[in-house]
This record gives structure tokens, C-alpha cells and sequence, in this order.
């Protein structure tokens, strides 16, 4: 009927920016190195054989980090006491990140690696739908090439 | 001297939600404040704002939200009197 002037109850930075869509690469970081240490060749060069299966780890270890880093940012600074009434999993689905994402460290598994970018998924979806934006499902265009939840722009 | 605002933001929850509608009064050299009172005010570069306040001295007034990353007097310290334009009566 009328619209209302607005009075700002804001927090944090104002405007900060906040995106899943970090956690989700590195979620397909993690998954393309479990890939690729599955079908690394042990050819006569034993030394850069160790050599690329070290680097899959560290850059492993790197990316399962970061997708904890950037979900714990979000549910840590942008997920609010209101948001948590509608979405009354949200800290099980954060809590559940942040395990698998230390599994994904543990383990080579890729089905771990799927639990994981399975999960920050639907963390970007719950986040998509508290800032009103719609999401679609859409299938990464480089390798592992898996299925992402991405805003529509 | 009766104003109408729609809250933005989450900094006073559960005392206001995001979108909720508040009914002020305008201030006047007899107002008078007491601890606990929600009051709009002014605040640059931020504009219109809306906290509860914690502590009156000769400082100004100190003004809090109630969530743990409010941006209020304890990033920009207490405010002056002159920069409160409205008292929070009731939501609505």
C-alpha cells in the first residue's frame, strides 16, 4: 500500500560479500585429485611418480581446507538466529562440512569426496534461498565435471 | 512527530526481525531516555539506524544491537543526543 523508509539493524561489514560457490570448487579441487591419484601411472620415473602423488595430496589437503575455511565463514558470520528457524539442520549440515571435509583429508575415497561437494551443495542452496536468489543445477565445465548448485545470474 | 520505519538487517534479534515494521515518536529537547530504550538515529556514512541503548554518560549515549557482530558504539563509539531522531514505541 505504502512503502516504508528503512532503518539499517545490519551486522558485520555492510554489504560484506558472502558466496559458497569458493567451497564448491574446492570441494571439486578435492574430488579431481582423489582422480587423478587414482590414475596416476607408476612409470619407470619412480621419483616424479612420488613426486606428482605428493603434490595431489598437499593440493588435497589445501582444497579440503579451504571448503571448511569458506562454509565456516559463511555459517559463522552471515547465518543468523532467524535463518536457523527456517532451516532448523542448518548447523548439522555445517557440522557435517566440516567432518567431511577433515575425511577428505584422512582418505583417497572418492565417494567421500562426493558426500562432501554433496553437502556444501546443499549449504549453497539453503544460502541461495535466504538471500532470494533462484538456483539451478549445472554440471562443472572442466574436470571432475560434477554436478554444482549455482545462482542464476 | 509519529514515524513509520521497516527494520533491515538481523543485528537486534529476536527483539526485532528483518522486515519487521516499528512505530516511532519524533525526539524532543524533553524526551528523556533510559537504558534498554530502542532508538533510530543517525549515523554516517551507515544513515538511519536503529539500536538499543546500553549506557547513558557524559560521554553520549552507547548503543548496542544484541547480535554479536553489530556494527554499533562499539565500533563508533557513543552518539550524541542531537543524533537521535526517533524513539521505538511498539512493532507492528
Amino acid at each position: 500500500m505504502f512503502k516504508l523508509d528503512e532503518v539499517k539493524a545490519h551486522c558485520d561489514v555492510p554489504c560484506g560479500i558472502y558466496d559458497p560457490s569458493a567451497a564448491q570448487i574446492a570441494a571439486l579441487s578435492v574430488i579431481r585429485m582423489i582422480d587423478l591419484m587414482n590414475t596416476a601411472e607408476k612409470g619407470a620415473d619412480d621419483v616424479a611418480y612420488h613426486n606428482d602423488m605428493a603434490r595431489y595430496v598437499a593440493v588435497k589437503e589445501t582444497e579440503a581446507i579451504k571448503c571448511k575455511d569458506e562454509i565456516a565463514i559463511i555459517w559463522g558470520d552471515f547465518i543468523k538466529p532467524p535463518h536457523l528457524i527456517k532451516y532448523p539442520d542448518l548447523h548439522t549440515l555445517a557440522h557435517k562440512i566440516m567432518m567431511l571435509g577433515g575425511a577428505a583429508k584422512q582418505h583417497a575415497s572418492r565417494e567421500k569426496g562426493m558426500e562432501l561437494l554433496a553437502a556444501v551443495n546443499e549449504f549453497a542452496a539453503i544460502f541461495w534461498e535466504i538471500k532470494g536468489v533462484k538456483t539451478q543445477t549445472v554440471t562443472a565445465p572442466y574436470a571432475p565435471s560434477e554436478s554444482v548448485i549455482s545462482p542464476v545470474l | 512527530m509519529i514515524r513509520l520505519f521497516k527494520v533491515s538487517g538481523h543485528s537486534l534479534f529476536p527483539l526485532f526481525q528483518d522486515g519487521e515494521r516499528i512505530f516511532c515518536v519524533k525526539i524532543f529537547n524533553f524526551t528523556k531516555f533510559k537504558t534498554s530504550n530502542i532508538v533510530v538515529f543517525e549515523k554516517e556514512p551507515h544513515g538511519l539506524m536503529i539500536k538499543q541503548i546500553k549506557a547513558i554518560d557524559e560521554k553520549g549515549y552507547f548503543v548496542q544491537g544484541t547480535d554479536a557482530f553489530s556494527i554499533d558504539s562499539r565500533d563508533f563509539g557513543p552518539i550524541k543526543r542531537e543524533s537521535i531522531k526517533y524513539k521505538v514505541l511498539f512493532k507492528f
